[in-house]
């Protein structure tokens, strides 16, 4: 029968390495020199005088391990010599497995460490990618959004642009309307603010460029929305001190803001600069009837702005804000209704549930007739508080 | 009448043979070779006893290595050309074997400078001649290989000068080994459970009986065979390398050992019944384990390799 290697009996005995004791009264009671080691490593010994050292040498671990030692140094014998020769030490690099130059030295090291380097690199540049994707969705989103403002309220599309850039800058608002009239105030201030902390030598350019601009807006506006710092040019006959409340609270919610508002302000800055440049043509095509203190206006926050200075840009959209807010906003039967999102909101409503009601139903016919009449007159989708109670008239 | 005289004749005719069959006799006479070669012819066979015949010695003789020992005769003689031809011929050999025996560059060129110290015979004898280890070489194998041993020597003897270790390997007693043999069985042993005491006193127990069981058959195994064993399990030979020393092709050294292993096998399962009473399950299930736990190490050591490229990694990232 033909043996098979033992793996069990090697495993055992692999473990047993050096745990098995020489044996005393070996047949040569000293060890061997140099020339007998060498001449039984090279099997040139007599058969007699080598079986006697063989029996030595399997009990004297000291005369085997020199032997196991120098029969491993005569390997390639004629070879190694003349590798020797040519090259000073050949040795070194023959005996070692290819896989262990892998755990050799900082190979592995710096392999892992180029494979980081890839990897972050690749997600920078996926990142990257991402922000000039919502860049790129941001500029589209406000293209979108400038005929609506045309059709709707008929402003000029300069403003729209720089409502819509406005927009952008303070991303919490979906659209330029409900930013104007939720947000107008605040983002005004929230610019205002911002200028001053961002470009304080801009910032008076930018006042005077605003200040003949405000008396063709209406005035209960503009005694809310300029910034807080008040400009020197503010009329005096204002009722100061709902201004002062005002701009207490709206000073408040800027130093909310005014984080949101420095962060956005570099990725508004470029948004702005391209916005500005078109605006700066449209406003030159811009119809006639938006000619005069608004084209002027416009020409001179163009001027301002496509300075680069982004700042001055949003002032400019604070100054669109208030002409468009003028048009959002209308008084009905001794009510104030402000257009957000397509409706008109009574200002008395502070949200919650409200009634729905379409119009011709039996329900809409049974309502007061002073709250049909306002809906009459606004037409559209009306939110009314009447009563106590919020109706919202389709 | 010596058995040296007896065999005389027979060893100038084999000088004489030798001188002829070199290529370089270096113009040695056949009376220089042969009282160098007396010496060897002596040690390795008329040591055995007046039995050795006539042939016997022309045959050993003819079996030296003519160009290697007429080099060394002739050095001996202080023939500078022999000198200049041994330092060309064999310094790549002695640097290439210091340089595998010693840890680095430095250690191996003193170590190779030294040998030819010794060669040369820097040491006077007190009658004035010097002494050289050349004497020592009888010609029966190769003169590299000769000079390999030298240098292990002398390798071995710096270690040991350098710290006792090897002697105290050497004169280790016999119990210590197997106690040392038993822990170390121990602690690599796969079903040392470690929490239970009885376990660990029974894991001793049960690797105590198998070091000595495998004491005991090693130790009957042919000598032969326990030296083959040994130079490939203790001294990591390979099989190639046993094959050449014993003068075997690989193939059969190949299958002496697989008949070693048999042997053994037999031994520790015999030894293990009959002497500490084992059955035979409890042997199989040894011995299975046994083979299991080195397959486990070798996984362990791979994962520690693969955790230490991992943190050679990391340090390397953050110092970078």
């Amino acid at each position: 029968m033909e043996l098979e290697f033992d793996k069990e009996i090697d495993a055992l005995l692999r473990k047993a390495k050096r745990g098995l004791p020489a044996v005393t009264g070996a047949a040569v009671d000293r060890h061997l020199d140099a020339d007998e080691l060498a001449a039984f490593a090279e099997n040139a010994l007599p058969e007699r005088t080598r079986q006697t050292y063989v029996v030595h040498l399997a009990d004297c671990d000291a005369c085997r391990e020199m032997l196991s030692s120098f029969v491993t140094t005569a390997l390639e014998k004629a070879a190694a010599a003349a590798a020797f020769a040519a090259q000073p030490a050949p040795v070194a690099a023959v005996k070692i497995p290819w896989y262990r130059s892998l755990f050799r030295g900082s190979n592995l090291a710096y392999a892992m460490g180029g494979l980081v380097v890839l990897f972050s690199g690749f997600i920078g540049l996926l990142v990257y990618q991402n922000e000039q994707r919502d860049a790129s969705r941001a500029v589209s989103q406000v293209a979108e959004t400038r005929p609506t403002p045309r059709t709707e309220s008929e402003m000029p599309q300069g403003f729209s642009n720089a409502a819509a850039s406005n927009t952008a800058a303070n991303s919490n608002s979906s659209s330029p309307i409900e930013s104007v009239t939720k947000t107008g105030v605040a983002v005004g201030s929230a610019n205002g603010s911002t200028s001053t902390t961002t470009n304080e030598e801009t910032q008076p350019e930018a006042r005077t460029d605003l200040a003949p601009a405000k008396p063709a807006s209406e005035q209960p506006l503009v005694a809310a929305a300029p910034p807080p710092q008040a400009s020197p040019q503010m009329p005096k006959d204002e009722p100061a001190s709902t201004a002062d409340r005002d701009v207490k609270t709206e000073k408040e919610r800027a130093a909310g803001k005014l984080d949101d508002a420095t962060i956005s302000a570099d990725t508004a800055k470029r948004k702005a600069a391209e916005d500005q440049r078109e605006l700066q043509s449209a406003a030159k095509n811009a119809p006639s009837k938006v000619a005069g203190p608004r084209q002027q206006q416009a020409n001179a926050q163009n001027s301002v702005v496509t300075q680069g200075r982004t700042v001055d840009g949003l002032a400019t959209g604070t100054g669109a804000m208030l002409e468009k807010k003028a048009e959002l906003r209308r008084n009905v039967g001794g009510k104030t209704f402000e257009m957000r999102s397509g409706v008109w909101y009574d200002s008395a409503y502070g949200g919650g549930g409200t009634k729905d009601i379409k119009r011709g139903t039996e329900k809409y016919l049974k309502l007061d007739e002073g709250l049909r009449n306002i809906a009459n007159s606004l037409g559209g989708t009306v939110v009314i508080v009447w009563d106590g109670r919020a109706y919202k008239i389709k | 009448m010596t058995i040296a005289d007896r065999h005389k004749r027979a060893v100038d005719e084999a000088a004489a043979r030798l001188i002829s069959r070199a290529a370089n006799a270096r113009g040695l006479e056949v009376e220089a070779v042969s009282s160098r070669v007396v010496p060897s012819v002596a040690k390795y066979l008329l040591v055995y006893g007046a039995e050795v015949s006539t042939a016997d010695v022309g045959g050993f003789v003819d079996e030296i290595h003519a160009d290697d020992l007429c080099l060394i005769v002739a050095c001996e003689r202080n023939d500078e050309k022999a000198w200049e031809d041994l330092v060309a011929t064999f310094d790549p050999v002695v640097k290439s074997a210091a340089r595998k025996i010693t840890a680095n560059a430095e250690d191996a060129d003193e170590l190779a400078s030294s040998i030819w110290a010794e060669l040369y015979g820097l040491r006077q004898a007190a009658d004035g001649t010097r002494k050289s280890k050349l004497a020592y070489y009888s010609g029966r194998g190769s003169l590299a290989g000769w000079l390999r041993a030298i240098i292990s020597q002398m390798a071995v003897d710096r270690f040991r000068k350098q710290s006792r270790l090897v002697q105290i390997e050497e004169t280790r007693e016999f119990e210590n080994l197997a106690e040392e043999s038993s822990n170390n069985s121990n602690n690599d042993h796969v079903v040392s459970h470690a929490e239970n005491p009885e376990e660990i006193f029974s894991d001793k127990r049960t690797a105590d009986d198998v070091a000595e069981a495998l004491r005991h058959t090693v130790t009957s195994l042919e000598p032969e065979d326990r030296l083959i064993l040994k130079m490939y399990y203790f001294d990591d030979l390979k099989l190639k390398d046993i094959a050449a020393v014993f003068g075997y092709h690989e193939a059969t050294a190949s299958r002496k050992l697989v008949r070693v292993q048999n042997e053994v096998r037999k031994g520790v399962e015999k030894a293990l019944k009959t002497k500490h009473g084992w059955n035979d399950g409890e042997v199989k299930k040894y011995l299975a384990e046994t083979a299991a736990g080195l397959g486990i190490s070798f996984e362990k050591m791979f994962a520690v390799l693969m955790l230490a490229a991992i943190l050679q990694d990391f340090v390397v990232r953050n110092v970078l």
